[in-house]
């Protein structure tokens, strides 16, 4: 079982992009899929909007899984694989989760080995300045664990805000791939796809 | 966690209207109530809007709404078909700047703003342990 974790700030689409991508990934390579969606709320709402659209999803609500609710992490995924038996795991942290802690979290998974985890890290386009003014040291801790970036509502921006996003992903953590994309209008969602499980 | 600073809040409102209001009008209710939660969390002085977002759930209907910037713009996934008479929303507000007690105040008076008069409606906090119901009409 392989695992990608898609990580990014509130807000930043990772709900959208799962729920609109993940049909691609499993129709281009079979692969069956499971969710873990991991809310900060009480009740998680993306988790149940997931399980609705017919997604196998286990949820973890009332904290962050990169620190309260690691050892829960640890647990659901192990659950998710006696349950489910996917070949794909696809983990959405919320939104304030650092990816670097839930990989930290995963060395002591004691479940059957896993394959490869994949960081995907989501950046909202719209929001970048004003992410950059408030957020700056966050934002750039999630992108420290990337394997790959996205910027999300890329037809909300012009090219300018894309240049700037990628000289900005650049001089934090060099040279990693990058990919603008629309979960809304579908634009470059098969290159994401093929970027991320080489379909 | 990258940040503690923020204040969050979950919150159950149950909506009760005297008599079944049309799909188009419960959906127009519900983006205004959406729109005013961001705008009175900017007013009350915000420092950033994480996320502001809602579920409503009802056989095989669900609505998820929600706003992450400060134009106060609403994007709903799925939307009302049938008329209502009741409409139960949960809704998670998660920001910067201000505290819960704002959050609580907020999301009540947007909540009477915008379900319009001629209403019952109770909100349930989500965050605590023991249940506090407040009743508003």
């Amino acid at each position: 079982m392989d695992m990608i974790i898609v990580a990014g700030f509130l807000g930043s689409g990772k709900t959208t992009l799962i729920l609109n991508s993940v049909d691609k990934i499993s129709g281009s390579t079979g692969k069956k899929i499971a969710l873990i969606v991991n809310d900060f709320g009480s009740i998680g709402i993306d988790g149940k909007v997931m399980e609705k659209y017919g997604l196998n999803t286990l949820e973890l609500p009332r904290g962050c899984i990169c620190c309260t609710l690691g050892p829960n992490f640890l647990d659901t995924v192990r659950t998710v694989h006696d349950k489910f038996h996917p070949d794909l795991v696809i983990v959405e942290p919320s939104g304030i989760a650092d990816p670097d802690s839930i990989l930290a979290t995963m060395e002591h998974y004691q479940g059957r080995p896993l394959g490869k985890i994949t960081t995907v890290i989501l950046l909202d386009a719209v929001r970048f300045p004003l992410l950059v003014q408030a957020m700056k040291i966050p934002m750039t801790k999630q992108l420290h664990a990337a394997d790959m970036v996205l910027f999300t509502k890329m037809d909300e921006v012009d090219e300018a805000r894309l240049k700037d996003m990628e000289a900005f992903v650049r001089s934090t953590i060099g040279d990693k791939t990058i990919i603008p994309v629309s979960s809304t209008s579908g634009h470059n969602l098969d290159v994401f796809v093929r970027g991320i499980v080489g379909a | 966690m990258i940040t503690e600073d923020f204040a969050a809040y979950a919150a159950r409102l149950r909506i009760g209207f005297q008599s079944a209001v049309p799909a188009d009008e419960v959906q127009g209710m519900l983006e205004s109530f959406m729109s005013g939660l961001a705008m009175d969390c900017l007013e009350a002085g915000t420092r950033l809007i994480g996320h502001i977002k809602c579920m409503v759930e009802s056989g095989d209907e669900i609505i998820a709404c929600s706003v992450t910037y400060h134009d106060a713009r609403v994007r709903c996934r799925g939307r009302f078909e049938t008329p209502r008479k009741e409409v139960d929303i949960i809704v998670n507000v998660l920001q910067y700047g201000l505290k819960k007690k704002d959050m609580v105040r907020i999301v009540a008076e947007c909540g009477r703003r915008s379900f319009v008069s001629n209403v019952s409606m109770s909100i349930e906090d989500l965050e605590i342990e023991e249940k506090e119901l407040i009743q508003l009409s």
